[in-house]
């Protein structure tokens, strides 16, 4: 059969509508690849198809939001129980006040051991100028710390504090993270004890996104995560619909690896 | 069409934009697909999007040498239309529900309801032969195979082929000077 024959039998037809048997169906794709006639002829079909299928709906509305969400949510319809891991209930509260507890705790250990810490520093205070000069440094991160964390726990303290709960992706399914976002202060904290430790060369970077269209912004990197330092604050302005982290190159990108997405999760206002 | 294609391939390497852009193209024409066979547009529309999210979660099991995106995409898109129509909930709810729905727009009279308004799928088939309407729902829409379509339809099952072929003519030289 030449292809105007093939045109004219109604065979390419019934390859649009998926009908014709797999060998045959994989004949016709190699006859469209090669043949220009027959693959304008396809074209042809299909538009009709799909004009015809256009024509069949009154809805002019489709959000592609929608679709992102169930595609976030579908990652758990085989249980309730994980459902309940990444969409805000009431329980959050419990749990909430279950992570302030907990990061208050942390929190009062790191200041008895910085205090500690300081007061052997005033001691050594008496030792040669450059020591004191070295120490004082020391003094002054470790005061920058505690000021980290106390800004970390003023966020995470506030009842402004909203919780977003971002689910496991792809490539690493029993990953999570929560992130404590306070728009008042345009702050949020990072819970990044669910994510794995990141392998060498690597660093979790965070993403603030707008869905419609799909815009990421990086909120910064989850540098020197260890098994003390998983919480992390960084500033953030923007108006998100969603946060996802992903893992990047030392450095960080200037958009996300989506291959790499770790987590993800919708922020319902 | 080599777009398409291309966005395809960046779909199976999980590239959200690209998904973005393929949900943009095709919500309609697939939303359609399955309003033929729920005829509720509120639950077509809750079918269609979770269509797309099973492109995304499957996208890798798409396959272009057998056939064609779209193909594909309507395929899903008519396995889910029909899952729904065999379960309770369709059963509970099924109101004047017609198993032709193109024969149904040709042959019943303009709707008041606003949201009904089919004048613009009317328009597109109603020269065309009600025995043509059928063939096209059922290979198209319903997933009837050429010898389902013959019986239904009451014509020689060696002519399904050709007469779909012009059926589609028609339709086409319809959509055509339409535009």
């Amino acid at each position: 059969m030449n292809n105007r024959d093939l045109i004219e039998s109604g065979e390419l037809e019934l390859y649009v509508a998926g009908l014709l048997d797999e060998d045959r169906a994989q004949e016709i794709t190699t006859i469209i690849q090669q043949d220009e006639s027959v693959r304008k002829e396809i074209e042809e079909i299909e538009k009709t198809v799909l004009d015809l299928a256009q024509a069949s709906t009154n809805q002019e509305d489709f959000a592609f939001t929608e679709v992102l969400k169930k595609v976030i949510v579908s990652k758990d319809v085989s249980s309730e129980k994980e459902k309940a891991d990444f969409t805000i209930t009431p329980k959050e509260r419990t749990w909430r006040t279950y992570v302030i507890w907990a990061a208050a705790a942390v929190f009062l250990v790191m200041f008895i051991l910085q205090y500690q810490n300081s007061e052997e520093v005033t001691n050594q205070l008496n030792l040669s100028l450059e020591e004191k000069k070295e120490l004082n440094t020391r003094v002054e991160q470790q005061n920058f710390k505690l000021q980290y964390k106390d800004d970390l726990l003023a966020t995470l303290a506030s009842p402004a504090t909203e919780t977003v709960q971002l689910a496991g992706q792809e490539v690493s399914p029993e990953s999570a993270a929560q992130v404590f976002w306070n728009k008042k202060l345009d702050q949020v904290v990072i819970d990044a004890s669910q994510l794995p430790s990141p392998p060498e060369g690597k660093v979790y970077q965070v993403w603030s996104l707008k869905l419609e269209p799909l815009t990421p912004t990086s909120l910064g990197l989850l540098e020197g995560i260890s098994q003390t330092d998983q919480l992390f604050l960084l500033n953030n302005p923007n108006s998100s619909e969603a946060f996802g982290i992903t893992l990047e190159p030392e450095g960080g990108s200037e958009s996300p690896t989506l291959e790499q997405l770790y987590v993800l999760g919708i922020y319902e206002s | 069409m080599d777009e398409i294609q291309d966005l395809v391939v960046r779909l199976q390497k999980k590239d959200a934009n690209a998904f973005q852009e393929l949900h943009h193209r095709y919500a309609k024409n697939i939303c359609g697909a399955i309003q033929v066979i729920v005829q509720d547009e509120a639950i077509a529309k809750e079918i269609c999007q979770d269509v797309f999210v099973k492109v995304w979660q499957k996208s890798s099991m798409y396959d272009s040498t057998k056939g064609r995106f779209f193909t594909w995409l309507l395929n899903m898109a008519r396995n889910a239309a029909i899952d729904f129509t065999r379960s309770k909930e369709f059963n509970k709810s099924k109101k004047n529900h017609s198993i032709d729905f193109f024969v149904h727009i040709l042959e019943k009279p303009e709707s008041e309801e606003p949201n009904q308004d089919y004048s613009g799928l009317k328009k597109m088939i109603s020269k065309l032969k009600k025995k043509c309407v059928q063939i096209i729902e059922m290979l198209y829409f319903r997933s009837y195979t050429q010898k389902e379509t013959a019986d239904e339809v009451g014509i020689p099952l060696g002519t399904v082929k050709s007469r779909n072929r012009n059926c589609l003519k028609a339709l086409r030289a319809e959509i055509e000077t339409d535009e």
